[in-house]
């Protein structure tokens, strides 16, 4: 009874101190917003505005490929075009506020396109805070040639994401992979470079030899993987442009591997079998010296540079099962970061130099994972049969990584998370695919 | 009726021979019992009539409460424990330590007298309360009178009303009296009396009368105050707080007058007490329910931004007030995404007014609103 009656003064006086005023304030009324909604941001693009007739398709295009650009990342969802109420005539035209919160639009993007006599392509666009009644930024133009239609959207994108999210741009980059093709027991394997989205996709090497783990150079001219043309793997360098390769490295050695370009791009660190051993190295790529930073008896492999240059994470057994460490760029013991179950490798310092990415294997499936580079807050972004290789993309936002599907038929392809974890999506490739590098953004 | 006389003869018949019977064969047994003990007791020597008398008090209780065992299964289980805990008191003292306080000597005794009678009693009565509703007033009427007393109550109130529908027409004087009394306006006190009278008269004859529902809404200014103030919004720039609340004063006070007949000076300044915690909760939900996290940065999603903004009257916020104040943990870009999103939340879930109560506008015109991603992070 006693408890009864407490359980009523109790509910009594919280229920009084919720209908009473609360304390006299002192100035604005002042408000705490701790829960919102994380939901895509509406938006609406249309059709770019033909400045002449030979314009026509191509401003069709290119809003296609912009709202496509937005709408994948899993941030934004485009208004369909037949739902507009206010039509764009004229780039420079009043916008109808009204007509666009009605459906409610929340980002409006506006542009044009001009097809020069010379087959210039000239795109202007605008971007808009519908209900703020306010342009963000300032318009922007970009010219180019007919085939760089579908950069000159990536850049519309870029600037549109960029001004929103606050996050850096990367829809106007490339991806280097391996392109698979044949019988599990006996794939073909090439070289490839596409556009972040699938599209121009060319190969940069024949199916002679196997290639493994191609990695883009800082200015994304040159590639660097392992090659098997001598029968061994071996570090070679590709010059993208010529697509001449050199092998690197006079090491006297049977297999060198895992090798990634410095982020000033005049080094490479791979990892070399020496006597039966496997450990880290660092190559001038000027001089051909070659620098031994680790010493361990055990295996060390598949390192990576931070950012700024400075320091490297790699993967090792030392401990008895693959996990991660960082170490001095000029070598040493290094430092665990990784102390999870299961066994982690391919790490990989985010751009923005804050996070690693990595391969988790624990429980018989393989996950993709991101933690700080001290090896706090981990976090699993996916998990499946078969996902490895994680690459970023150029804003440090999205990862792109390998997803193997079981059984005979199983075939590897590209994937691409965000990395809150959300999005998942399947990447577009013409063949299987693996071993995604994703390159800087393009000049 | 022959069947009735019939009836009651037969039904006196029986009932007197049935008392015969009872009073006829009473005396018999009870001597029977005793005669037949009688006689053995005469048989037994002495030494062994020694031998029973000290055995007799325990042969003699459970001879007695053995017949009143089988009457009723839940009685025994009642009867039984009083006397343990008289017999067993010594045993249960045992426990001293728990009862060292002077209630442990009283105890004993006192459970050991009250217990058995009203146990005892109670035992039987309760079986039969259930059973028929009308053996329980005959027996415990006495005992149990407590749902009585409302009907009887009932049945007095009947005589009130009367004098209640008396009154009510003596009530007609006192309004107009204390109408006139009020110091108010000759011009005021003109219309007061004529709508109190009206409606005292049409509420006779008409349920619904205008009047009432003028009343009603008179005491709450609320929502006069809404429509003046979409009227009035564009002075507010120039008169910042008391405009817009003048045209409201005069208004309701007028309505008010016009209504109750009375000089009601409702409280002019628009200022009242400060909001409650479900009123602040519900702005809160409000703007919530537009805050879009979705498409900032992770970075932004770091960054507390508190973003001051004015009201208008009717709810809506003033956009370009909107500014930035501060920010904290994130880029000057990153707290400019984060500023850019709550500002969206403003506006759009603004766009129809705030659900603010009008008579506290001076507590709301002002707003400094702090969104804080912190918990969105783990989502």
């Amino acid at each position: 009874m006693r408890q009864f009656l407490t359980a009523i003064w109790i509910a009594a006086v919280a229920a009084l101190g919720l209908a009473a005023p609360s304390a006299a304030q002192d100035g604005p009324l002042r408000i705490t917003i701790t829960d919102g909604v994380i939901e895509p941001l509406p938006f609406a693009v249309p059709t770019f505005v033909a400045r002449n007739a030979a314009a026509q398709d191509i401003a069709q295009d290119i809003t296609r490929v912009i709202a496509a650009d937005l709408s994948n990342t899993g941030l934004f969802r485009e208004i369909p075009q037949d739902a507009h109420i206010a039509r764009v005539s004229s780039f420079d035209s009043t916008v109808q506020w009204s007509d666009w919160k009605a459906i409610n639009a929340q980002a409006l993007i506006t542009g044009s396109v001009l097809v020069e006599g010379d087959g210039r392509i000239v795109v202007q666009f605008r971007l808009f805070d519908v209900f703020s009644e306010a342009q963000l930024g300032d318009g922007l133009q970009f010219v180019g040639t007919s085939d760089g239609w579908r950069r000159m959207a990536h850049k519309v994108a870029d600037a549109a994401y960029s001004r929103i999210t606050g996050e850096g741009p990367y829809f106007d980059s490339r991806v280097v992979f391996v392109s698979e093709t044949g019988p599990k027991n006996a794939r073909q394997k090439r070289l490839a470079i596409m556009d972040y989205d699938g599209a121009n996709v060319q190969y940069l090497t024949s199916s002679d030899s196997i290639v493994l783990a191609p990695r883009f150079s800082p200015d994304g001219r040159r590639i660097i993987y392992t090659g098997y043309e001598s029968g061994f793997p071996r570090v070679t360098v590709l010059d993208v442009a010529t697509l001449q390769r050199r092998t690197l490295g006079d090491l006297n050695t049977n297999m060198s591997f895992a090798p990634r370009f410095s982020p000033d791009g005049s080094r490479a660190v791979y990892s070399a079998e020496v006597a039966g051993n496997t450990d880290l190295y660092l190559l001038d790529l000027n001089t051909g010296a070659s620098t031994r930073l680790t010493s361990a008896p055990s295996i060390e492999t598949a390192p990576s540079f931070s950012p700024d240059g400075s320091r490297i994470v790699f993967e090792s057994d030392r401990s008895g099962a693959p996990q991660l460490y960082i170490m001095s760029a000029g070598g040493g013991e290094g430092n665990r970061i990784s102390f999870g179950e299961g066994r982690y490798g391919t790490p990989v310092w985010s751009p923005r130099g804050d996070q690693i990415a990595f391969t988790k294997q624990n429980a018989g499936r393989f996950h993709i994972g991101v933690m700080r580079i001290d090896g706090s807050e981990e976090r699993l972004l996916t998990g499946a049969f078969l996902d490895e290789g994680p690459t970023w993309a150029p804003n440090g936002r999205v990862v792109m990584f390998t997803r193997e599907s079981p059984g005979a038929q199983g075939a590897p392809a590209l994937y691409t998370v965000d990395v809150t974890g959300r999005n998942l999506q399947r990447a577009a490739t013409p063949a299987a695919a693996s071993d995604p590098n994703w390159g800087p953004l393009l000049d | 009726m022959e069947r009735r006389t019939a009836v009651a003869l037969s039904a006196t018949a029986h009932a007197g021979v049935l008392l015969w019977a009872v009073v006829a064969g009473w005396l018999p047994p009870t001597p029977e019992e005793d005669s037949i003990s009688v006689a053995e007791v005469s048989v037994i020597s002495a030494a062994e009539f020694d031998a029973l008398v000290s055995v007799a008090p325990q042969d003699v209780p459970t001879e007695v409460p053995a017949p009143a065992a089988p009457e009723v299964p839940t009685p025994p289980q009642e009867s039984a424990p009083p006397p343990a805990p008289t017999e067993d008191a010594p045993p249960i003292q045992a426990p001293a330590p728990l009862a060292p306080a002077p209630n442990a000597p009283e105890a004993a005794p006192d459970t050991a007298q009250l217990v058995p009678p009203p146990r005892t009693e109670v035992a039987p009565e309760t079986p039969e309360a259930p059973t028929t509703p009308a053996d329980a007033p005959d027996a415990p009427v006495s005992d149990r009178p407590a749902p009585r007393p409302a009907p009887r109550i009932a049945a007095q109130p009947a005589p009130a009303p009367p004098p209640a529908t008396e009154t009510a027409p003596v009530a007609e004087a006192p309004p107009a009296p204390s109408d006139v009394p009020d110091p108010v306006a000759p011009a005021e006190e003109v219309a007061a009396p004529e709508e109190a009278a009206a409606a005292i008269a049409r509420e006779d004859e008409t349920p619904s009368a205008a009047p009432e529902r003028s009343v009603r809404p008179g005491r709450k200014p609320a929502p006069p105050a809404r429509a003046v103030a979409e009227v009035d919004e564009a002075r507010e720039p120039a008169e910042e707080t008391p405009a817009p609340v003048a045209p409201r004063q005069i208004d309701t006070s007028d309505a008010l007058a016009a209504a109750l007949g009375a000089p009601a000076p409702t409280p002019p300044a628009p200022s009242g007490p400060p909001l409650t915690q479900g009123e602040r909760d519900g702005l809160r939900v409000a703007v919530s329910r537009c805050w879009n996290l979705g498409s900032l940065s992770t970075e932004a999603m770091r960054t507390r931004v508190t973003i001051f903004m004015q009201v208008n009257q009717d709810g809506t916020p003033v956009t370009n007030s909107i500014r930035l104040i501060r920010s904290e943990g994130g880029s000057n870009a990153a707290a400019n995404q984060a500023y850019e999103a709550g500002r969206r939340a403003i506006i759009r879930c603004g766009a129809d007014g705030f659900d603010l109560p009008p008579e506290k506008y001076e507590q709301w015109k002002e707003i400094e609103m702090t969104f804080d991603p912190e918990q969105m992070r783990s989502r």
